[in-house]
């Protein structure tokens, strides 16, 4: 099997060539366990999708937690999480951030007003105001290499192979796999009902999806800041 | 590593800036003060019959003023009439879009109509601000030159569908704050109180400032009456206020329901509420305003109840800031170390509309003192100490 055609099976599932009709829905899932936090998925991106200096759509919280009464460092890959129920299209006021047939929630640039609603309605502080692009950016999970048959920037270039895209509804895909192989997959704030589609894998039974949050001991993000 | 680049990867940057901030105050500024001016005609509350001309005059100004921070905010402003092509009801930025334009629209008309002679809608007919000392009970429509025949019906449907569209864009700036899922410490009573007690208490003293500026006090006893009653009332709006951000402060700072980040620079929001419950204090126990003039008479018109005014009209305006600024500084994560108020717009846009907003206020009242009707109605019952 060549390079190409395993890349369509990763995102499809099955073999290349299987022709049969079913709605696409596209997921990641992220394996905590694999990632080292090396960033290169940032860096990969920035250079895919030419962010500006110093904003990201994706990027790898580095958290220090207690669990069991030992501390630990926990990894947490963040991006869109391209919900089923996104909080951010219903709040554009002019139509520019829509959701595909395939799941995934774009910004139409040349539509984009640049209000900032969208941002403020994420509750995952996936999106930012792009002044260079004077519109709302986030994480389109690559679909200009989505529709040519690629893999996101990210999940190429991970060294761990820690994150994984594809069809969560064939059951053949490698999405789909990890989804049935952990059930208790978490999502980030479940609570907020946008149902999304990043799903987290790796994490012990009773520990958390760590966020940034003031209130609450060992969710807070470890930067050159507060590591000094 | 460059430490600069090295602390400023991966956070988000300030979305709301400061003419979000100024925007907010407008507009709910001129919605109440459009509801204030617009009571006495579609209630029939005459006790707000005074605040009839600077209420519509001040809320239209606002209203016209107010949309520019809404483009100055815009990352593409060029774009912005794309709002107004399509209503995507979801959204409280595109119908707000829609009840900010009717509200201007209606408030011109009220504008016409207010200054028609001749009409019981006109200014000539209302009496118009505090102080034009018009006697109780007259606050309402012009009689004929005989006096003999009744006086014309007033029509209430212009200030009704008026003060319908001020309460729509109440709705959708509460609703456009509160309705933020990325945004915590927005969601939830506290921060709702506090825009929109502090919004009463601005749309209030901006209406009533103006008409103080404009026709200073004088000792009237049906004055000194409806001077107390708005005394109160913004006294009221602004020990709201002050109680708004004091519990809203103290839940942020220490949370004591779940979901509630802890914001530790949210203790500044009961400082905003105590001043906001001195000023209160101020209002409500003051001395008359002839006794005040008296004292600062060296300021001219500028006398306490219109530092009162300024004093309400500045602490709407902290609220906002700070309302916007611990928001956004809670949710995940954002605020640190980056430029909040000043951002891509500059300090002089983020001013711009406000000094517009000036501008209309000084044409306005010249308007209001070289109109025949208005100078020479406000001649007849004032003594002829009104402006000529």
């Amino acid at each position: 099997m060549d390079q190409s055609a395993k890349r369509e099976t990763a995102l499809r599932g099955g073999e290349a060539g299987d022709s049969t009709p079913r709605t696409v829905r596209y997921a990641m899932v992220i394996d905590m366990r694999r990632c080292v936090g090396c960033q290169a998925c940032t860096v990969a991106c920035a250079m895919e999708n030419r962010t500006p200096l110093g904003l990201q759509r994706t990027f790898v919280g580095d958290f220090e937690v207690v669990y069991e009464g030992k501390p630990r460092k926990v990894l947490a890959p963040r991006l869109c999480n391209h919900c089923q129920r996104p909080a951010c299209v219903p709040a554009c006021p002019v139509g520019a951030t829509f959701q595909r047939a395939d799941g995934l929630v774009l910004v139409d640039r040349t539509r984009c007003i640049g209000c900032g609603y969208c941002v403020l309605n994420c509750p995952y502080g996936a999106r930012f105001l792009n002044h260079q692009a004077k519109a709302a950016d986030k994480c389109s999970l690559c679909a200009h290499r989505l529709d040519a048959g690629l893999l996101p920037a990210c999940v190429e270039t991970c060294i761990g192979k820690a994150r994984v895209v594809g069809d969560m509804n064939d059951p053949g895909s490698a999405v789909a796999g990890l989804l049935a192989a952990y059930p208790r997959a978490r999502v980030y704030r479940p609570e907020a009902g946008t149902e999304p589609r990043v799903f987290y894998v790796g994490l012990a039974e009773a520990e958390e999806l760590p966020l940034e949050n003031p209130a609450r001991p060992g969710h807070v993000r470890v930067t050159e800041e507060n590591f000094r | 590593m460059n430490t600069v680049l090295e602390l400023s990867a991966f956070r988000g940057l300030p979305v709301w800036e400061l003419p979000a901030a100024h925007y907010l105050l407008m507009i709910q500024a001129g919605a109440f003060a459009m509801l204030a001016g617009c009571a006495s005609r579609a209630l029939g509350l005459q006790s707000f019959a005074d605040l009839r001309l600077w209420g519509v005059l001040a809320a239209t100004g606002l209203v016209l003023a107010a949309p520019l921070n809404l483009v100055a905010e815009l990352l593409s402003p060029e774009r912005f009439p794309s709002m107004l092509y399509r209503v995507h009801l979801s959204s409280p930025l595109s119908w707000g879009a829609w009840a900010i334009m009717a509200l201007t629209a209606l408030g011109l008309l009220e504008c016409l109509l207010l200054f028609r002679p001749g009409r019981p809608d006109g200014a000539g007919g209302d009496g118009s601000s505090v102080g034009s000392a018009v006697p109780d009970g007259a606050g309402g429509d012009v009689r004929p030159a005989g006096g003999e025949r009744a006086a014309p019906r007033p029509n209430r449907l212009v200030p009704r569908l008026t003060s319908l569209a001020a309460l729509g864009v109440i709705v959708y700036t509460a609703i456009e704050i509160g309705n933020a899922k990325g945004v915590a410490p927005w969601s939830g009573f506290w921060p709702l109180a506090t825009l929109l007690s502090s919004g009463l208490a601005a749309g209030l003293a901006v209406c009533l400032g103006l008409a103080r500026l404009d026709n200073p006090a004088r000792p009237d006893r049906g004055q000194a009456v409806r001077e107390s009653l708005y005394r109160r009332i913004l006294a009221v709006a602004c020990a709201l206020s002050g109680l708004a951000l004091l519990g809203w402060g103290e839940l942020a700072a220490r949370p004591v329901l779940s979901g509630w980040a802890a914001w530790p620079e949210a203790a500044v929001l009961p400082v905003l509420g105590a001043a906001a419950f001195l000023l209160a204090a101020v209002l409500s126990s003051g001395r008359s305003f002839a006794q005040s003039r008296a004292r600062f008479g060296r300021f001219g018109r500028f006398d306490r109840f219109a530092w009162a005014c300024l004093l309400a009209t500045a602490g709407a305006w902290v609220s906002r800031v700070a309302v916007l600024s611990v928001g956004q500084a809670a949710a995940l994560g954002r605020n640190l170390g980056e430029p909040h108020l000043v951002g891509h717009a500059g300090l002089l846009t983020a001013v711009a509309p406000l000094a517009f907003w000036i501008v209309l206020m000084l044409a306005a009242s010249i308007a209001v003192g070289r109109l025949p009707g208005l100078a020479l109605r406000a001649k007849r019952e004032g003594g002829g100490e009104a402006k000529s």
